[in-house]
């Protein structure tokens, strides 16, 4: 166990030491938020309509926009290589890997969430329902992320490949969460979504750690 | 060590090629303990290529590599334990202190951290040890990766070009290393163009992957 933890506590230290990587994604969310209350004339009730679509898309973005960090520099430095020969087991290694991302680039944007939640003029009934679909989709997000990163890792130019590839998989995410975070803020009771959700993280946790693991073995190869 | 703790590695009949083109075709050998594997050829001749065969990062198009009689890709995690890689590219993290990276390892193969500063001497890096990697050399750089040979228990090191961007001094402990292992009935596969002293009588193969010099002399 000691390994996996010494992953995630390095993998923290160096998130430190490179602060871009962790203000990057959410500076991108807080403007893209900001900016639509300037552009969509300031009309409280249209903005509060399409308030929770934007803060999921908003997440999601900036998901995709940090998810190279998480094993392109490793890639780059022979780091992961290393790692994936070592007496550890490769799949746990890759979930550390992803948890300490997602504590870096998706945990701040949730932790902001509420206050864009009043910016954008979100309906406070279903904030619960909103960071709470924030928080079990998110991770969802940096896991399908991984499996994209890892399959093009060894390609050269791969700038638009990773989006096209994993964009079609966040799709179910953003739909089941913003349909409940639609149906609390209209007072309705979102369990179902939300139940739908958590069955996609238990899924995403416990498939895409091997084929992560897969992926890297043929980008390194 | 007993007769049945030795360490074989046997490859028959291994084959691969690279964007449509051959690399090796039909290679065959084995290595035991105490013994040295040399990877010759020119560049691009397939020595990366064939290191990474070897330690199950690649697989082969044709042909089994098996360690103890086992196939590799059965062993898995059980292989890994065993094997130490050393690859061109040096696995140190740039922002971390020479130090840190030698901690990290540590952590990596399951060993206590007591050793760190014993290693950074012998390793040369003493003065270096709280500088960011970021701002070391590139010889530096490579004597951390190195110091992974002092701190890894594995009995098998595969090290692909590991004399590259050394100092004289650098190359000599390296050599001191390698002749080390192999008495401590170690087993090391290595790509180099630098000759390395190693005594003819000593278990001592070379291959060379050059197309029309494919050869094994055992």
């Amino acid at each position: 166990m000691n390994a996996y933890l010494a992953i995630l506590k390095r993998d923290l230290i160096l998130a430190n030491r490179n602060r871009s990587a962790l203000f990057n994604p959410l500076l991108f969310f807080a403007l893209l938020a900001t900016l639509f209350t300037v552009a969509t004339s300031a009309s409280t009730e249209m903005l509060s309509e399409i308030s929770s679509g934007i803060i999921w898309v908003g997440a999601l973005l900036a998901s995709l926009l940090s998810i190279d960090n998480l094993f392109r520099s490793d890639y780059e430095d022979g780091s992961l290589e290393q790692w994936l020969l070592s007496p550890n087991k490769p799949t746990f290694m890759v979930l550390m890997k992803v948890l300490s991302h997602w504590l870096v680039s998706g945990l701040p944007i949730i932790l902001i969430t509420p206050l864009l939640a009043v910016i954008l003029h979100f309906p406070m009934t279903g904030l619960n329902v909103l960071v709470l679909s924030l928080l079990i989709g998110t991770p969802v997000l940096s896991l399908v992320g991984a499996i994209g990163l890892a399959l093009t890792l060894g390609l050269r130019k791969s700038g638009m490949l990773l989006p096209l590839l994993v964009l079609p998989f966040y799709i179910p995410v953003l739909i089941f969460a913003n349909n409940a975070v639609l149906i609390s803020a209209s007072g309705g009771d979102a369990s179902a979504q939300l139940t739908m959700l958590l069955a996609m993280l238990v899924l995403a946790l416990t498939l895409t750690p091997i084929t992560v693991v897969y992926c890297l073995k043929l980008s390194l190869g | 060590m007993t007769n049945d703790q030795r360490l074989c590695l046997e490859v028959e009949q291994l084959s691969c090629a690279r964007n449509n083109k051959t690399l090796f075709e039909d290679l065959n050998f084995s290595l035991h303990s105490g013994e040295i594997m040399i990877v010759e050829g020119n560049n691009g001749s397939g020595k990366t290529t064939l290191l990474k065969l070897l330690c199950g990062l690649r697989s082969p198009d044709q042909g089994t590599i098996k360690f103890n009689h086992q196939e590799i890709d059965d062993l898995a995690r059980e292989y890994n334990d065993q094997l130490l890689y050393l690859s061109h590219k040096n696995g140190v993290k740039a922002d971390l202190t020479a130090r840190e990276n030698l901690n990290s390892f540590c952590q990596l193969y399951g060993q206590p951290a007591e050793f760190v500063d014993e290693v950074l001497v012998k390793m040369e890096l003493v003065n270096e040890a709280d500088i960011s990697c970021r701002f070391l050399s590139e010889g530096q750089n490579r004597r951390v990766a190195l110091a992974r040979l002092l701190l890894s228990p594995a009995p098998i090191w595969i090290l692909d070009e590991p004399l590259t961007a050394l100092d004289e001094a650098g190359v000599e402990l390296v050599k001191k290393l390698l002749h080390l292992k192999l008495q401590r009935e170690g087993m090391i596969i290595i790509s180099s163009h630098h000759d390395l002293n190693i005594d003819e009588g000593i278990g001592m193969q070379r291959i060379n992957l050059t197309p029309s010099l494919l050869t094994s002399v055992a």
